[in-house]
């Protein structure tokens, strides 16, 4: 069972509309959580953003990471900004996302043909390398950060990936789901 | 036409201006932002977003590798670098070359020759462009006093690779000699890696007019008239105006003629800009720099002549041939450009970003406004001030003023401070209307407008 995008911009209408500061929802495998005065500011495409209106003038560093936080749309093509529902759910789930470092063409094996570096359910270390992400012919190996498993591959061999799109997920070690 | 899809490599409102000149010749647009970049103008309109690293500009609007391999990977056949950051690069115009991709502006080597002030004064000297009297490569302090007793003090020393003020400075006296001359080339040193020092003539009562070239690789070159650029805080414009008032008919086009000679000799390619200072005192002008891209104020040029600048960048990009010649080319009216930044002028003209609580331009016939803003934009801190320029056309210069008093008037913006209580200052003050300016007469305004404000409130 799903929350379609419509779903989730009319549940955060509702909170901004609300006294409530923050509302924490469950719905079958769906998580949402949503605060007013907290680190993430779901910021929604067509709706005023009142909350952010009274953000600092100059952003202090944990508000430019949450910025970051909300890029990780899945597609590279897109062209409104779109509603984040998904980095809301996924700030709320116990799953890491390996992130692409730099901007390029992702591989997932060493060279053409041979085994990919990982698959789902590989385990992997913080330095296992899970992919290789190029820039003009220059290799840039991309390591796990954290020990865990491979849940799941969110992109395909050769595919152009942005700045800190999402390339795996990991279940880490000892996270509790 | 022989472009289809273009990568634009910049942002803010030159990457909204260019996207748009794609959308009207159907050419498809991809834009790398970075990711303090995603939910702005530009990201909306362009066909396809992709970002390419995080905030800091070094790392994405200045990282040529990045930036290279996004365009291939999205198929892009040309890139715009729009003004700023990679537009005069030459070796990342060539890295585009190299990589089969067209980039939207002058060859290689003519950004590296005009790069480099000392090279473009040379090559202005071989092409009988007025030069201000003053030196060749200066290699010691020693060497710059001896030269300044010919020249006369005062004296401007300014860093061959030096730009936006930077590396420059005014002495008027040989004891404070040395001590600029080591402080300026050390400051280019950091800033451009090259701190090669040059000597000017100061002129005192100058003023800054520059002329828009178009170039096709046909061999044809033309020149659009000029723009006055006089009224500049910190070597930054804010104000700009063409056609540019107090000029004879003889004076214009003589630097008409002069801007066009050196583009032709250098086998120039593109827009570009030739700046030039004229002493209003003697009634003449020397060639300053040229400028290899197109400039932030090219607006006020389009708005006299209707010839649509970027449209044209594209189209001599895809080897087509300019479609106007000169003679086609009629300036009429007269456009003026108030730059309005996200600064408080107040306090120092410090920068002043933020989210943009209310926004309420104004608009009617005349009126064009460049802008990436809108009601909810969150103005980064990472980059320029910039948030838009404010146009009019009128019939003359006083139509012209009166409009943009009007319009500037009529411009509401919440949320962030811009410097538009200062513009509406500088449009209605007297010496400005008459045009009794120079190139220093900014900054005084500036000391007087915080004077004014200091007694009102």
């Amino acid at each position: 069972m799903t929350l379609s995008e419509k779903d989730v911009l009319h549940i955060l209408r509702l909170v901004e509309e609300s006294s409530f500061d923050s509302l924490q929802l469950e719905y079958g495998d769906t998580k949402i959580a949503v605060s007013k005065s907290g680190n993430f500011l779901p910021q929604v495409a067509q709706a005023p953003a009142p909350v952010a209106a009274d953000a600092p003038v100059a952003p202090t560093p944990a508000v430019q990471q949450n910025t970051e936080k909300q890029d990780q749309s899945p597609a590279p093509g897109n062209v409104a900004p779109q509603p984040q529902a998904s980095a809301a759910a996924t700030a709320s789930s116990s799953l890491v996302a390996v992130e692409a470092p730099v901007v390029g063409v992702f591989y997932a094996a060493p060279e053409p043909g041979a085994e990919p570096f990982v698959q789902v359910g590989s385990e992997v270390d913080a330095d296992t390398t899970v992919g290789l992400v190029e820039v003009m012919k220059v290799f840039n190996g991309v390591s796990a950060g954290l020990k865990g498993r491979i849940v799941e591959i969110c992109v395909e061999d050769s595919q152009l990936v942005e700045y800190g799109q999402p390339l795996f997920m990991v279940e880490p070690d000892g996270g509790a789901g | 036409m022989g472009i289809s899809r273009v990568f634009v490599a910049n942002r803010g409102e030159i990457a909204v201006r260019v996207i748009r000149a794609c959308k009207a010749l159907s050419i498809e647009t991809v834009l790398g932002v970075s990711s303090a970049d995603r939910e702005t103008m530009g990201a909306r309109l362009a066909d396809k977003v992709v970002c390419i690293g995080p905030a800091r500009s070094t790392d994405s609007y200045l990282n040529r590798q990045a930036i290279l391999a996004t365009a291939l990977a999205t198929e892009c056949d040309a890139i715009h670098p729009g003004y700023g950051f990679l537009s005069e690069d030459a070796e990342f115009a060539r890295l585009c070359h190299e990589n089969g991709l067209i980039f939207i502006g002058p060859t290689p080597e003519n950004i590296r020759r005009m790069g480099n002030k000392l090279e473009a004064r040379s090559l202005a000297k071989e092409f009988n462009v007025p030069l201000a009297e003053g030196s060749a490569r200066l290699y010691s302090a020693d060497e710059a006093l001896e030269t300044a007793e010919q020249v006369g003090y005062p004296i401007l020393l300014k860093a061959a690779a030096g730009g936006g003020g930077r590396g420059i400075r005014v002495v008027d006296a040989p004891e404070k000699l040395k001590a600029a001359f080591e402080g300026a080339s050390a400051e280019a040193a950091a800033a451009f890696g090259d701190g090669a020092m040059f000597m000017e003539r100061y002129i005192g009562n100058a003023r800054h007019v520059e002329v828009q070239i178009l170039a096709d690789n046909h061999g044809n070159v033309i020149h659009l008239g000029e723009r006055d650029c006089s009224l500049q805080r910190r070597y930054q414009k804010m104000v700009e105006e063409s056609p540019a008032p107090g000029l004879s008919d003889k004076l214009r086009q003589q630097i008409h003629e002069s801007a066009v000679t050196l583009a032709k000799n250098i086998g120039y390619v593109s827009a570009g800009t030739v700046e030039f200072i004229v002493d209003m005192d003697r009634s003449q002008f020397y060639f300053l720099e040229m400028n290899t891209r197109v400039q932030v104020e090219h607006p006020i040029t389009e708005a006299v002549t209707g010839v649509d600048i970027v449209a044209q960048q594209l189209r001599i990009a895809a080897g087509e041939k300019l479609d106007i010649n000169q003679g086609e080319v009629k300036v009429e009216g007269h456009s003026i450009e108030c730059r309005i930044n996200a600064e408080a002028p107040l306090r120092g003209f410090q920068p002043s970003p933020g989210r943009i609580s209310r926004w309420r331009p104004p608009s009617g016939s005349g009126i064009r406004l460049d802008s990436h803003g809108f009601e909810g934009y969150f103005m980064p801190p990472y980059y320029d001030s910039l948030l838009g320029k404010l146009i009019v056309h009128g019939k003359d210069r006083q139509d012209a003023l009166a409009m943009m008093e009007q319009a500037l008037a009529g411009f509401e913006i919440e949320g962030v401070e811009t410097t538009i209580p200062f513009l509406q200052y500088v449009i209605v003050n007297d010496d400005f209307v008459t045009g009794n300016f120079n190139t220093r007469w900014l900054e005084k305004v500036a000391t007087t407008f915080l004077e004014s404000q200091a007694v009102d409130s």
